[in-house]
Formats: structure tokens, C-alpha cells, sequence
């Protein structure tokens, strides 16, 4: 690791025989040049510095203190053979005690100095490794982008940095996701080291006053240094900012769909009041003439006013019935999905419609056995009921409608095709926009039947199915509606 | 004066009372009112109706407690009004002991065959078992004595649990049976299994109907039950 204090390097010679060779050499060098300084007659104070310098260096370069003492010894002893008189003796006086004590306090002096020396030297890479991984994990939060990413970014470093197991636990403050990340290769359903007998330590993850969960370092290696603890909290404050920040950034992203919604909601309101206050006229005026006219209006005008009243109402309940099948679907429950056999539901829509519609014939082919299709029956019954509906209306009085039940790739569908005009390709791409109308130029076409056909769009996707329209070859027009299965088919081998 | 059967309708809006009661009147039946729950229990218990046409949303009190109490002292008949998409309400009202329901807005022709085949509900029940039935003008004929069903003049085979399901609905031909009751009749008070009940009907109709997606004789009601057509 490449750090600041990388300059700085001490010689370490961490073996004792690498400790024992570079000692004897540092005397030996020291032995020759007394010797050289006795030859040559300048021994007088400097063989003394140079032994002296000697049992420095090998105190300096060693670690503890015993290669120091050694050296101090043998030093003194080389000092009073090679240099003292008389020479190439080794007398014990109290000169040589002199010599040695000093000797040996050269080394011990030397040995604390250096000592406290490595202990501030490993202080300081540790508090810079920690600035290190600090800046590390500031980094990593700043670009995370959800609770998981904050927590495996402040895990990984800080179980590296304390050698022991991490976790964290979110408690779902703030709108986030509650739940619970581990450190290194554990399993997410591993439990916690506690159960070894061992504590762990929590710290709490809060910002500003609000609590997002909980970090908790385990404690089976022992209890954790001050400087350990500190860490583990600046880590953890780091994880609560970043978690705070995330917490933020979700609320506004709600506020924004909210305010969309809102939007979108209040546009959907707009259309259907216009659209509703159009049959409504209709029927208002009829019934006012009619009323007004008090019975002189001749039978068959009376009539087809009765009729319009009729079926501008019918209209209107399509409309309401539409409306309350958007409403269902957009919902806090949800649609309610339940196992419906698929001819039931079209057996029954197809009867619906036969009450209204008596004179348009209708065919119902199915070429499989029983499919059992989950589904909210109510909402698919409404779908099949636009189909149905559009059909008659575009088709005209000669209309003919068939319906097939099929099953292909793990969807059933239900395909409708009239023999009508057919889809005009103008409107065929916004077929099931808000917008769209398609077809003839009849007085139905002004109508805006768009919405039916969104809101069996609406319905076949919010079963994960979908709808398609195409025209026939021989005209008319065909809407596919598909919903998937859930489960398997039952064909009953007939 | 002839014995008209008496018909009490319980619905607040006065525009439907309007309509209901002259339909039913121009139908051959008398009609009293009650605009809420309270009217309709005092009406049920002085003029003792031969029907009752009960709203379930009625502002003082919950339709289903006027329907509990009238199931309390009588077998009378009782049809539920309810809008669509409800079917939660009304698949509760029939098992709390309803016998039919309409659903808002009504069509005539449905109106008066459900207030009809109330009407005999219990009347003829007991003769109706000793008979042949038969439905569809004749397309679809079930002999209770010997236990024979036929399609268009030809046998039809039914297994057990078929011959049930058939049986039992056309003893109650155009009253709606909750798929709950039918569950119940085959399979005991602790059947629970949908599917299994989907599936026997679906054998069934292939055998007795033409074609299973349109039927004739039995008809499905989304989300509450099946109903067989009335008897010729």
C-alpha cells in the first residue's frame, strides 16, 4: 500500500540472523577502523566516538534491545583490547567499566529512541490508512445509488480495515428499504455472531435526528480499541448521511409521481365530464320535447325520441361502467385475481351483449379444452364487453361477430373479429391512445370510442397480458386480448 | 278480487320505486313500498308479502340486516337489488339466505323471469322431483325417476358428481346458485376447492351443451354462481 510516509523507511532487518550478521558487521567495521586509528596515533578520543557510533548504529538498525547490548559489550571489550593501554590487553579497571556502562547506555538510549520512533511511525500509517479508507468510502457513497450499495460499500472497507465481521441493519426509516447487509462471504440468511457466546457493538445509524437502522460489529476477536471505535462511528455517521441523502432523493421522486398522477388524473376527469355531458344533452332534449309537447307530437317522432332517450342512456352507462373498471384498476387492492374458466367469462359477456345487440349474430369458437385462466373476472368481463360493443357498433346492422378462445404460448386468448369496415390504417398506430376513433363515418364514429379500447389495453396489461389489432383479409376487423396463465391446462381428453 | 301476489319493494330512490312498481303492477302483481330498512321490516311483518325486492343500499340501516331479520321468521322470497361489480355483496346476501338478485340498471324481461321463478320457489318443488324436466324446448330432458338425461333426443352419460350438479340446478331452474351452495351440496359444509367445481361443470357442459362458450341451458353468472334457464 503506497501511502505518504512510504519515504521514510527504516532499516528493518526483522530476523534474528539478519539482526546478528548486520551487528557483526557494523563491529567489524568499527574494529578495523580503531585499529586503522591506533596505527595510525590518532586513537586518543576518536576510537572512542567511533565505537560509540557503532553501538549506535546496530541499536538503530535492529529491533529490541538485546543486538544493542551485545554490541555495547563486545564494543567495550574490543575498545579496551585494541585501544587502551596498555594494548592487545584486555584489563579490567575501572576505566573499562566506564567504557562499558557508557556503552550500554548509548544502546538502551539509542534502542527507547528508536522505539518510540516505530511506534509513532505505525500510528501514523494507521491514521492515514483510516483517512485513506474514509476518503474510499465517501467515494463510494456519493455514487450509491441504493440502501444496498450504501451498505456494501461502508461493509467491505470497514470489516477489511477492523479484521472483524460487520453488519448493518436498516430499519425502513426515511421510506427506504428496511433490511439487513453482511460483511464479506456471509450468506444473507446466516445469523448473527452472536451466538458464539460473543457481544457485538451497535452503533446507531441516525442523521439529523432520524434513525435508519443499525450497525453491529462483532466482538468475538475481543473488545474494540478507541481506535476501532472510532472508525466504526465516523464509518457508520457516513453510512447515516449517505443513507439521509438516499431518503431525500426518494421522497422527491414520489412527490414527482404523485404530481404526475395528479396531472394525469385530472385530464382523465376533464375528457370524461365532456364526453358525458354529450348523451346526456341528447337525452335532456328528448325528454323536454317530449314533455313539452304534450302527447301532439306524431307516434313516430315520439318514438324515436324514446329510442334516443334509450340509447344515449345505454351509452352512458358503458361509460360509467368504463369508468369504474379505471378506477378498480388504479386501486390500492389492486385487481383480484382469481382461477376463471375462460368460456364462462366469454359465455357470459356474450350473453350480456346478445340482450342488447338481439339482432347482431354472434359465434363463439373454442378449439381447446377447458382453460382455467386467472383473472379479475369482473374487469376481463368489461374488456370482452367493449370488444363486443365496438364491434356492433362499427360493423353496422348487417354485423357479424365471432369470438375464438384459444391457447397459444402460455397465454389464452380471446380474439374478436367483426365483419365491419375495418381499422383505417390513419388510426391504426393510436389505436388505443385516449383519442382514437376508427372506422366509418356513421354517427357512432364521432362518439370517441377511444376510451373502451384503452381501457382493454389497461386491463389485458395490468393482467401482464396485452391486446393487439390487425384487419382481415377478407375485411373486417379482428382485436386479439390475451391474458397468461398462471397454471396449467386442464383438457379433459375428449 | 282476484289473489294477486304481493310484492314489497325496499329501495329509497323513488324514481325506481316509480318504475318498478308499474312494471310489476302492469305484470299482474300489487305492490307495496318501504323507502328504508325500518318501513320495510314493519311492511314484512303486517302485510306478511308474497316477495320482497330488497335494495342493499338503503340509508338507515345495511340491507343485509333487513335481509338476516326477514330470514329470521320466514322462507319468504327475497330478491336482491345491487349495482354491478359488486359481486362480493352479492354472493354474501345470497348465502345469507337471498334467493335471486338483479342488478341496476334492470332489464325488464330479466326483472319479471327472476320475480317469477321466486315466486314458485317451494310451491311445486315437491311434485317437480317426481317428473321429467325439460329445457330449451325440449332440447335437454332429465328424468328424475329413472335417473336419464338426454340432449336432443339422444342419452347422455353424466358421472356422479355431473348428475348432481345438473340435477340440483334444475330443481332450482332460473334461480342463481352460488358456486358457495353448489360446493356445499356436492362436497360437503368443508369443500373449499374452486377448480375442482370449474372443472365437473365444464365436463358437464360439454356434454349437454352444443358448444361450452355459449351455452343454452346453463348459464354463468361471473363471480357468483351458474343459473339454469327456466323449465318449458
Amino acid at each position: 500500500m503506497k501511502n505518504k510516509l512510504s519515504g521514510i523507511r527504516l532499516l528493518n532487518l526483522n530476523s534474528p540472523a539478519g539482526s546478528w550478521i548486520s551487528c557483526a558487521a557494523i563491529l567489524l567495521a568499527a574494529t578495523l577502523g580503531c585499529q586503522a586509528l591506533a596505527r595510525a596515533g590518532l586513537a586518543a578520543g576518536n576510537a572512542g566516538a567511533l565505537m560509540a557510533l557503532a553501538v549506535f548504529a546496530v541499536s538503530a538498525s535492529t529491533q529490541g534491545y538485546k543486538y544493542g547490548l551485545a554490541s555495547a559489550v563486545i564494543g567495550a571489550f574490543i575498545y579496551e583490547y585494541l585501544v587502551t593501554e596498555p594494548r592487545l590487553q584486555i584489563n579490567i579497571s575501572l576505566d573499562f567499566a566506564l567504557t562499558l556502562g557508557i556503552m550500554l547506555l548509548i544502546s538502551l538510549a539509542t534502542g527507547a529512541v528508536m522505539n518510540g520512533m516505530r511506534i509513532k511511525y505505525r500510528a501514523a500509517l494507521e491514521a492515514e490508512q483510516r483517512v485513506e479508507l474514509m476518503y474510499k468510502i465517501n467515494d463510494l457513497l456519493l455514487s450509491a445509488a441504493d440502501e444496498r450499495a450504501i451498505a456494501q460499500s461502508c461493509l467491505s472497507h470497514l470489516s477489511g480495515a477492523l479484521g472483524r465481521a460487520v453488519s448493518m441493519h436498516f430499519s425502513g426509516g426515511g421510506g427506504l428499504q428496511p433490511g439487513t447487509y453482511f460483511s464479506g462471504e456471509q450468506a444473507k440468511d446466516r445469523p448473527l455472531p452472536r451466538e458464539s457466546g460473543s457481544d457485538a457493538h451497535f452503533i446507531p445509524l441516525s442523521f439529523q435526528n432520524k434513525a435508519y437502522g443499525v450497525a453491529e460489529i462483532s466482538l468475538a476477536k475481543g473488545p474494540l480499541s478507541p481506535d476501532e471505535l472510532s472508525l466504526a462511528q465516523a464509518v457508520s455517521r457516513q453510512a447515516a448521511q449517505a443513507l439521509h441523502l438516499l431518503a431525500l432523493s426518494v421522497q422527491r421522486q414520489q412527490a414527482r409521481l404523485d404530481a404526475e398522477a395528479e396531472k394525469a388524473r385530472s385530464r382523465f376527469l376533464r375528457g370524461i365530464s365532456h364526453d358525458l355531458r354529450t348523451p346526456l344533452t341528447a337525452i335532456i332534449g328528448a325528454s323536454n320535447t317530449l314533455l313539452d309537447s304534450g302527447g301532439q307530437l306524431p307516434e313516430a317522432t315520439g318514438s324515436k325520441l324514446i329510442y334516443d332517450i334509450q340509447s344515449d342512456a345505454q351509452w352512458l352507462l358503458d361509460m360509467v361502467e368504463n369508468i369504474l373498471s379505471v378506477t378498480r384498476l388504479q386501486g390500492d387492492a389492486g385487481i383480484n385475481k382469481s382461477e376463471e374458466a375462460a368460456e364462462e367469462i366469454v359465455g357470459e359477456a356474450v350473453a350480456r351483449f346478445r340482450r342488447r345487440h338481439p339482432q347482431v349474430k354472434v359465434e363463439v369458437r373454442q378449439n381447446s379444452g377447458l382453460l382455467l385462466v386467472p383473472m379479475d373476472a369482473t374487469l376481463v368481463s368489461r374488456a370482452l364487453g367493449n370488444l363486443l360493443d365496438n364491434a356492433a357498433r362499427y360493423a353496422g346492422a348487417a354485423a357479424s361477430v365471432t369470438i375464438d378462445i384459444t391457447r397459444e404460448n402460455g397465454f389464452a386468448s380471446f380474439t374478436v373479429s367483426d365483419n365491419g369496415p375495418g381499422i383505417a390504417s390513419s388510426v391504426m398506430p393510436r389505436l388505443f391512445a385516449a383519442e382514437a376513433s376508427y372506422g366509418s363515418s356513421s354517427q357512432d364514429a364521432a362518439r370517441g370510442h377511444g376510451m373502451g379500447l384503452l381501457i382493454c389495453k389497461t386491463i389485458a396489461e395490468a393482467h401482464g397480458g396485452r391486446i393487439s389489432a390487425y384487419n382481415l383479409p377478407e375485411g373486417g376487423a379482428s382485436f386479439a386480448f390475451s391474458l397468461p396463465f398462471g397454471t396449467e391446462v386442464y383438457s379433459n381428453g375428449k | 278480487m282476484e289473489n294477486k301476489p304481493v310484492i314489497l319493494i325496499v329501495e329509497d330512490e323513488a324514481a325506481i320505486v316509480d318504475f318498478l312498481a308499474a312494471k310489476l303492477e302492469s305484470g299482474g302483481y300489487r305492490t307495496l313500498a318501504a323507502a328504508n330498512g325500518r318501513e320495510a321490516i314493519s311492511s314484512a311483518t303486517s302485510h306478511c308479502p308474497d316477495l320482497v325486492l330488497l335494495d342493499l343500499g338503503l340509508p338507515d340501516m345495511d340491507g343485509m340486516d333487513v335481509l338476516k331479520f326477514m330470514r329470521g321468521w320466514s322462507a319468504l322470497p327475497i330478491i336482491i337489488l345491487s349495482a354491478r361489480q359488486q359481486e362480493e355483496d352479492i354472493v354474501a346476501a345470497l348465502d345469507s339466505g337471498a334467493d335471486d338478485y338483479i342488478t341496476k340498471p334492470f332489464s325488464n324481461s330479466v326483472l319479471m323471469a327472476r320475480v317469477r321463478t321466486a315466486l314458485r320457489k317451494g310451491v311445486t318443488r315437491v311434485d317437480r322431483v317426481n317428473k321429467t324436466l325439460s329445457f330449451g324446448g325440449g332440447g335437454l330432458s332429465i328424468d328424475f325417476d329413472r335417473r336419464r338425461v338426454s340432449v336432443e333426443g339422444q342419452r347422455v352419460h353424466l358421472t356422479p358428481v355431473e348428475y348432481r350438479i345438473l340435477t340440483y340446478l334444475a330443481r332450482n331452474a332460473g334461480a342463481v346458485i352460488t358456486h358457495t351452495t353448489l360446493l356445499r351440496e356436492l362436497w360437503g359444509p368443508y369443500a373449499t376447492d374452486n377448480r375442482l367445481l370449474r372443472v365437473n361443470m365444464a365436463n358437464l357442459r360439454r356434454k349437454i351443451e352444443a358448444n361450452s362458450a355459449d351455452p343454452r341451458y346453463i348459464l354463468t353468472e361471473v363471480g357468483v354462481g351458474y343459473r339454469m334457464v327456466e323449465t318449458d
